[in-house]
């Protein structure tokens, strides 16, 4: 075969890239004209999507619906005072890879409801990411004023026993 | 011995590119625009046959939904009129040899479902395929026929070879000028 009609040329391979462009071009304006088209939307935007920030009001409606409800402070912290029924997974303990966290909740159908003390705290943000990361795809929720907000409006709580409270 | 000879000529012939190469890249190009355009019709369903082979990551799937029946669809009509011929073989054939491989694997699993080659569930046209043997075997034979369009030097009934009869002809006239 002389070399001008090689099998595979410089040629062939610039062609072949044109025509996978073109195809991924036409692919794209089909999509979004077409009436049952797909919703392109990257990772990050779709996990950002997931994680959604809530009212203690609206966290409230879930703890009645049987939300789980995930309290992403210290051991001593949630020993104080937590949500009756919550779970504690300490998100810096996740974070730090520690052994022993139990994370059976995640199994369970019901939705799950992350706080900790405050939109300033950020360790349910960093627990909710790390959730999705062991592959939750449903809406993680949070409440973004934190376990303050859920106080003040008179919610339910358990202390630790000669607290004072 | 004149009969095997007879038989290698005709090989040769096709392997160089005669009218059975055209019919080849004609029927094979036809069969990916008729596929394209199926699955063009209908993304949510071609995506969810894309899903059940278990194989390209969930957020990857609408994207290679998208691409898939355009990519046929452009392979297609390039090969039927007979523009950049050989790419567009060369590309049917690794697209072919991603199905193949996509249809084994999920065999070795020992896991039958649709296969989704040529259907649209809105326009409730196609063929009822599933995942089986056979299909492999139809699909090597298809990728047999990519194979020999890309291996062909001569595209006869193509828009290149015409392109290059009017070039190759005003050069002629040009030369004495």
């Amino acid at each position: 075969m002389p070399a001008s009609t090689k099998l595979i040329s410089r040629r062939l391979l610039r062609e072949m890239l044109v025509i996978l462009v073109t195809a991924g071009a036409m692919g794209i304006v089909i999509n979004l004209v077409h009436p049952r088209g797909f919703i392109l939307i990257s990772r990050p935007a779709l996990e950002a999507r997931k994680i959604v920030t809530i009212s203690a009001e609206e966290a409230r409606i879930k703890y009645d619906a049987g939300a789980v409800f995930i309290d992403a402070r210290d051991r001593d912290e949630f020993n104080a005072a937590h949500i009756p029924g919550a779970v504690n997974v300490p998100a810096l303990d996740v974070e730090n890879h520690k052994s022993g966290l139990d994370f059976t909740f995640l199994q369970k159908p019901a939705e799950l409801v992350l706080y900790c003390d405050g939109p300033a705290c950020g360790a349910s943000a960093m627990l909710a990411r790390a959730i999705q990361e062991r592959g939750y795809s449903r809406t993680i929720y949070i409440i973004g004023e934190g376990i303050p907000e859920w106080e003040s409006r008179g919610y339910p709580i358990d202390r630790e026993k000669g607290n004072g409270k | 011995m004149g009969n095997e000879s007879g038989i290698r000529k005709a090989i040769n012939g096709v392997l160089y590119g005669n009218r059975l190469t055209v019919m080849i890249r004609i029927l094979l190009g036809a069969m990916l625009i008729f596929s394209g355009t199926l699955k063009i019709t209908d993304p949510a369903s071609f995506g969810q046959m894309v899903a059940q082979y278990e194989i390209l990551p969930t957020m990857l799937i609408p994207y290679a939904a998208s691409l898939i029946p355009a990519l046929e669809l452009l392979l297609g009509l390039t090969l039927v009129i007979g523009l950049t011929v050989r790419a567009s073989a060369g590309i049917a054939a690794i697209l072919m040899t991603a199905f193949i491989t996509f249809i084994t694997i999920n065999l070795f699993r020992g896991r039958t479902f649709e296969c989704g080659c040529f259907q649209s569930r809105i326009l409730g046209l196609g063929f009822s395929e599933t995942v089986s043997p056979w299909l492999v075997v139809r699909n090597c034979i298809f990728l047999a026929g990519f194979v020999i369009i890309l291996r062909a030097e001569r595209h006869l009934l193509s828009l290149e070879n015409f392109v290059e009869k009017i070039r190759l002809n005003n050069l002629e006239k040009t030369k004495y000028e």
